[in-house]
């Protein structure tokens, strides 16, 4: 309906500009001239109040799918950020019960429960650094042997304390040999622990369900 | 298919606990590298893996919405690999594990949708051809997805795609495994025994040096345990015309006997002595327990001095002071129970017990007695019957005898690791003595394996690449088993008695890739329009039956499966037809009934439906 409107607009106008056309029939062409676009415009207007009467009584068809979290989340630098750390740290409590380890009150235990439960977070917390790092010693002299660095020494290696002079070569005793990683294979993130109202799960509460069928 | 030039090889391991997949570019000489598998690691993580671990977790309606998905996966109804396998072990109801020993289980049919094993989520429930058919799906689109990434479609025209299954599997299940491979988009996949792609590996990563490593008269025992199975095979090197050949001369029986048996029995062991202090562990307790079981056998084994590995297991709530169980994994329970228990030194006239229980319960047939030194003895005794039996004796090839009884059985002079457990020196030794046991006055070696967990992916992928370019050693095989009609004796009818039922052989042992044979001397005459049943029997034992041999009584044969073949054809009539039995060179096994005068023929399909 709008294309036929639209269509008999221009045939009129074109008429009116380009053909010679007999004088009484100019005052016609000029008023349908007017009155097509006029007529266009209602049409236009009944159908969009139709249209938002008709969302009105139906439910508004499929909204499309909201763009998976993890999507959002690559907008948005800051977020991704804290959903890697979250994850690492929830891959700690899950295979390590770090943050129950830490969240827990230590005080009224013996020595031994809290040596079990060391080694439960050092054993999963092991398991999971070696997942996703492969981590050496930085220096491979021994702990307390003297050490000799150079002209052009990587100052984000090694820390360098006591009486330290302007200028390299220096000459120390190693104190604590660093540690460097070859590789880092941390997981992709997913968003699915970021809830709407940035919460975040680090671990979700366990329910076990019995007899349900 | 197209003439197009093969670029790549890939090899596939699809097995009972982890799959791997491997690929060696045809234009370099660099041996195979197993591609990372993409796959959810934790309830929010995706990650890489060089294996994924076959595991298929059912994730509920929310779950299926919240779980990380998978790029490549339209379906989001479940995950699979690490996530599946560690979520899964504590909801078993949605677990699917250990799909492909349910292949090789001749009472169960592979299209029945039955896993879970017996979880009450009727609907959801999927068939072991179709977990095995996700796997492969999985690998597929992951590969696609890693070569995308550096930049490459895979047209798998170009790709030569070897697929391993267990030496031990029939006919049957290799032809099934195909069908999976086929319904993954794989196309056509070439089939090849997992314990020679493991011999391949050695050989690829041995290439200048394997002709000094071994020599005519070698037998190599392709010793290969994983985390659930056990299979055993011997390739004997022998020499024609100054050049040296291979042979795979003998494939023990599928024992679903593994390292995890060893964790699990350490942890049984374990909660017992907890149980008896009045500690309770509840199921997830267990399974904790028996993880740290098995760290703590792997560091116990790798080093000789430790004493005793300090085991807590933590209590489900978060506290954790106030609920962990300790215990302590000695130095002892290894010797008693791993080595002595599973690996204990025994005379070669050691036989495994059979399942003594009349009935057993249906499901997957777990190997009765756990004691694999004695499968391994039997194994050995059974390839000396084979050989013996046989008339294709390798001239080199020398019996060994039994002190005690005299039974004779092959001893190898080399042995070939692989598999996980491995890894640990003392298990290797403790292999070595008890082989050497048996035959103390032979010398026996041992080939070094570098990586016993990835190697049969890349050995497949090495094969892959030999059989493109021609160029390398071959393994000569054919069918591990040999595989028989049963036949009805035609006797005189008496009253009550059932007429016995022979088996004719139709598939002899050894029966290479691209060979058919047609059963002289004996037709069918068959109704058209009707369905013909023929029952179908196998045996790895008996190595000098050729086509056409008679076996008086099927009873010491094992079945299979059932035959069933149509003639269709336009009018009724009786026809006289013969079989014609065909390995492809693929290396599945075709079974065909041939009309001579005309040359039409019928293909007989196997039905694995189950019987009742």
């Amino acid at each position: 309906m709008a294309i036929t409107l639209t269509l008999l607009t221009i045939g009129v106008i074109s008429t009116l500009f380009y053909t010679p056309v007999p004088e009484d029939l100019v005052q016609k062409l000029e008023w349908a001239a007017l009155a097509l676009p006029l007529a266009l415009l209602l049409w236009q207007l009944i159908e969009l109040s139709r249209k938002a009467a008709r969302e009105k009584e139906e439910p508004a068809p499929p909204a499309p799918k909201p763009a998976p979290r993890a999507a959002a989340l690559q907008q948005d630098p800051r977020q991704l950020q804290d959903a890697a750390v979250l994850q690492f740290l929830a891959r700690l409590q899950e295979k390590g019960r770090l943050v129950d380890f830490i969240m827990d009150d230590m005080t009224p235990y013996a020595d031994e429960q809290v040596g079990a439960a060391a080694r439960i977070v050092h054993q999963g917390c092991q398991e999971v650094l070696s997942t996703f790092f492969r981590i050496e010693p930085l220096h491979d002299g021994a702990e307390e042997g003297e050490i000799t660095l150079a002209q052009g020494y990587d100052s984000a290696a090694y820390r360098l304390v006591g009486s330290v002079p302007e200028h390299p070569p220096y000459t120390g005793i190693l104190l604590h040999h660093g540690w460097v990683t070859q590789s880092v294979n941390l997981p992709q993130v997913s968003g699915a622990d970021l809830t709407d109202n940035d919460e975040y799960v680090i671990a979700p509460a366990e329910v076990e369900i019995t007899s349900n069928h | 298919m197209s003439e197009a030039k093969i670029k790549y090889a890939i090899g596939i391991d699809l097995g009972t606990s982890n799959s791997a997949l491997a690929i060696a570019s045809l234009d370099s000489p660099e041996t195979a590298h197993c591609v990372n598998i993409t796959q959810v690691t934790s309830r929010n993580g995706i990650g890489l893996h060089p294996v994924l671990p076959s595991c298929i977790y059912l994730a509920t309606e929310q779950e299926q919405k919240q779980l990380p998905q998978i790029p490549w996966q339209q379906d989001h109804s479940f995950r699979i690999g690490m996530f599946a396998r560690e979520h899964g072990a504590e909801v078993p109801e949605r677990l699917v594990s250990s799909a492909k020993s349910w292949l090789g289980n001749p009472y169960n049919d592979p299209y029945q949708k039955i896993l879970p094993w017996q979880s009450p989520l009727e609907e959801r429930k999927i068939s072991p051809l179709k977990a095995q058919t996700f796997y492969l799906e999985y690998l597929r689109h992951n590969l696609e997805h890693h070569l995308r990434q550096e930049g490459t479609e895979l047209n798998l025209a170009e790709c030569q795609v070897t697929l391993t299954v267990p030496a031990s599997f029939d006919e049957v299940a290799r032809l099934l495994t195909a069908e999976a491979a086929q319904e993954a988009g794989w196309g056509e996949v070439t089939l090849l025994e997992e314990q020679q792609a493991a011999f391949y590996h050695w050989l690829g990563c041995n290439a200048k040096t394997w002709r000094e490593q071994v020599s005519a008269g070698d037998v190599i025992l392709v010793c290969d345990i994983g985390g659930g199975t056990a299979d055993f095979s011997l390739i004997a090197v022998t020499a024609k015309n100054a050049q040296l050949h291979l042979e795979r001369i003998s494939v023990g029986d599928h024992l679903l006997l593994g390292g995890d048996n060893m964790d699990l029995a350490l942890a049984y062991t374990l909660r017992a002595e907890l149980e008896e202090h009045g500690k309770e562990l509840d199921n997830a307790q267990f399974l904790a327990l028996i993880h740290a079981c098995r760290q703590g056998k792997e560091a116990l084994l790798a080093d000789p001095e430790l004493q005793s590995y300090p085991i807590a297991v933590a209590g489900r709530g978060a506290s954790l002071f106030a609920r962990s169980r300790s215990t302590q994994l000695l130095r002892a329970h290894i010797q008693d129970i791993v080595l002595d228990g599973f690996l204990p030194l025994c005379s070669i006239d050691s036989m495994p017990e059979e399942s003594t229980a009349g009935l057993q319960e249906v499901g997957l047939n777990y190997t009765a007695d756990p004691v694999i030194s004695k499968h391994l003895a039997r194994f050995l005794v059974n390839s000396g019957h084979n050989i013996d039996s046989g008339i294709k004796v390798v001239a080199e090839l020398q019996l060994c005898h039994s002190h005690a009884t005299q039974t004779p059985f092959i001893f190898p002079s080399a042995i070939l690791f692989n598999g996980g457990i491995f890894n640990a020196e003392p298990i290797r030794a403790r292999i070595l003595a008890l082989l050497q046991g048996f035959c103390p006055e032979r010398s026996l070696r041992q080939l070094h394996n570098e990586t016993p967990e990835l190697a049969v992916a890349r050995g497949a992928a090495g094969y892959g690449r030999t059989v493109v370019s021609g160029a390398g050693i071959r393994i000569k095989a054919g069918t591990a088993r040999a595989y028989y009609l049963g036949l009805q004796s035609s006797m005189p009818a008496v009253p009550g008695l059932k007429p016995r039922l022979k088996g004719v052989c139709i598939v002899p042992q050894g029966m290479e890739e691209g060979t058919e044979y047609l059963l002289e001397g004996r037709e069918f005459g068959l109704m058209t329009g009707q369905v013909a049943e023929f029952r179908f029997f196998s045996s790895s034992t008996r190595g000098a039956d050729e086509m056409g041999t008679e076996v008086a009584s099927v009873a010491e044969l094992d079945e299979t499966a059932r035959l069933e073949v149509t003639l269709e054809a336009d009018e009724r009539q009786r026809l006289p037809v013969q079989l014609l039995s065909r390995i492809t060179e693929l290396g599945t096994l075709e079974l065909w009934m041939k009309h001579l005068p005309s040359g039409r023929r019928w293909k007989i399909e196997f039905n694995l439906r189950t019987q009742e």
